[in-house]
């Protein structure tokens, strides 16, 4: 009998190759906890404080629940569901549920934001998250390997993150 | 023959969760092993200490985690490097590295422990490796990317969770023939089997509920929602009890088996997956991938006692017994 198997698993949203990665990024912010919380906790407004997005959008249906689709300031745009949602802890959590690799080289993240009070008032946000690499056979091209998937997702929690500390303490 | 009864359920242990541990002894001390991928490691904890025991250095980045019947070997895949390594657990090392042609993810060990059941998570297939001479004795194909894998020792039968088939493929243990395919929800991954019951219970990561499959009938006989992404399943050893770990939520449902109704959510670390129970039903342990640690569940109490640190990145876990060493 002659089967015929796919050499290569498509890079559709479920693909993911077998490790992944963590992401744990944080950043103090002069302000109020809950000052902050109103710009973060908005789940689908991403642009109002992530500077590599350059516009954000609510999407949502039956299966996925509620989405953000969030167009790159490179031109790309991905998907993201919400998978919690906490506003009592400031937290709320989501997963990519697109599968643009040409937009972010990563596959399959998930990942938390969460906006804690610090002793003197002021806040700490905490984003964590884990990912896959693009293209998740063992032999990734160079822009779809673990490195590049790491750049991506670590430029876009820290430059997220630093500017939201810009914006959130010019407001504060 | 308490000690053949005890390995017969001991060795269900596989990938990302789940084994049904030995019951016979209670004064066997269980010795949980945890496969931590990133630090390329096996932790071992005495399943009554507070505190990681022995660490074993192996090849990079383990993912399935099986052991022996006898409680003598345990096995553990490497998806990433093409291996399967083989560790002699009085000695706490490796004894020797098996290369398999592919992406070795889901792992069983059959019941005289001379072979072991392997799926590739790329190449999509089931294979039946000979321990002795790294041979790949049989392979036969099997759902888009096959996860976690479990063996019904009673039938010989091996079920495999395939994620992207939203299905679970069932073949017979010896020839690999192919019995069913069972469809199931949304990307099943974790998938444990349940003595007790003769059931199979399979977590679907993106429809958030589990399926619980007739062992003998392969019909689908119910599906519970459980938390969103849950990515570890077990099965206490009287089959009373299941657990769920819900990745995104932080949290193990706990579900009872007769009714099927969530008993309880349990809190425990960061993005939990691998879930296990001890020698009873009293006590489980969860591994928290994002948290490096061990969450200990008081299950009857329906909290978390403590968490023990372990080696970065823990997914899979086995349960032993000192005793056997």
């Amino acid at each position: 009998m002659l089967v015929v198997v796919p050499f290569v698993i498509g890079l559709d949203a479920e693909a993911h190759g077998p490790t992944p990665h963590k992401i744990d990024e944080s950043v103090a912010i002069a302000a109020k906890p809950e000052a902050v919380w109103v710009l973060v906790g908005d789940f689908a407004n991403m642009a109002k404080w992530h500077p590599l997005v350059a516009e954000s959008a609510a999407k949502s249906d039956e299966i996925q629940g509620k989405m953000r689709v969030l167009t790159l300031k490179s031109g790309g745009q991905i998907v993201d569901g919400l998978t919690e949602y906490d506003p009592t802890k400031m937290t709320y959590s989501y997963r990519r549920v697109d599968d643009d690799v040409k937009a972010l080289p990563v596959s399959s993240y998930t990942a938390t934001i969460t906006v804690a009070p610090a002793a003197d008032g002021t806040a700490s946000v905490e984003w964590i998250g884990r990912y896959y690499r693009g293209d998740t056979g063992n032999d990734p091209p160079e822009e779809l390997n673990d490195e590049a998937a790491t750049k991506a997702m670590t430029d876009f929690f820290q430059s997220g993150l630093r500017n939201l500390k810009t914006v959130a303490e010019h407001k504060g | 023959m308490k000690r053949s009864l005890k390995w017969r359920l001991a060795y269900l242990a596989f990938f990302s969760l789940a084994a049904t541990p030995p019951t016979c002894r209670a004064s066997a001390a269980a010795i949980l092993y945890v496969a931590s991928q990133n630090a390329s490691s096996i932790s071992e904890i005495e399943a009554s200490s507070t505190g990681e025991g022995r660490r074993i250095a192996i090849e990079r980045e383990p993912v399935g985690l099986a052991l022996s019947p006898d409680g003598r070997r345990l096995f553990a895949t490497h998806p990433e490097a093409g291996q399967i390594s083989v560790v002699d657990v009085a000695k706490g090392s490796v004894e020797r590295s098996i290369s398999y042609p592919g992406t070795p993810f889901g792992i069983a060990v059959d019941a005289d422990g001379g072979h072991v059941f392997i799926d590739d998570w790329n190449r999509d297939v089931v294979s039946k490796v000979d321990v002795g001479t790294g041979a790949v004795v049989k392979e036969a194909p099997v759902g888009r990317s096959p996860a976690g894998l479990v063996f019904d020792d009673a039938k010989r039968r091996l079920f495999t969770a395939d994620r992207e088939a939203d299905a679970v493929s069932v073949r017979d243990a010896d020839t690999l023939a192919a019995i069913a395919a069972i469809p199931v929800g949304k990307a099943p991954f974790a998938i444990t089997f349940s003595p007790a019951l003769r059931r199979v219970y399979v977590a679907n990561v993106r429809s958030n509920d589990l399926s619980i499959i007739d062992a003998d009938s392969l019909q689908v006989i119910a599906t519970v929602p459980v938390g969103n992404m849950p990515y570890g399943v077990a099965a206490s050893p009287d089959g009373a009890r299941i657990l769920v770990s819900n990745q995104a939520a932080g949290s193990v449902s706990l579900i009872d088996a007769r009714s099927l109704k969530i008993v309880a959510v349990i809190k425990v670390g960061q993005y939990p997956e691998g879930v296990i129970f001890g020698s009873t039903a009293d006590m489980a342990f969860v591994a928290n991938w994002f948290s490096d640690t061990i969450s200990v569940v008081d299950v009857a109490r329906e909290t978390e006692i403590r968490q023990i640190k372990v080696g970065s990145g823990p997914r899979s876990l086995a349960l032993g017994s000192a005793n056997e060493k």
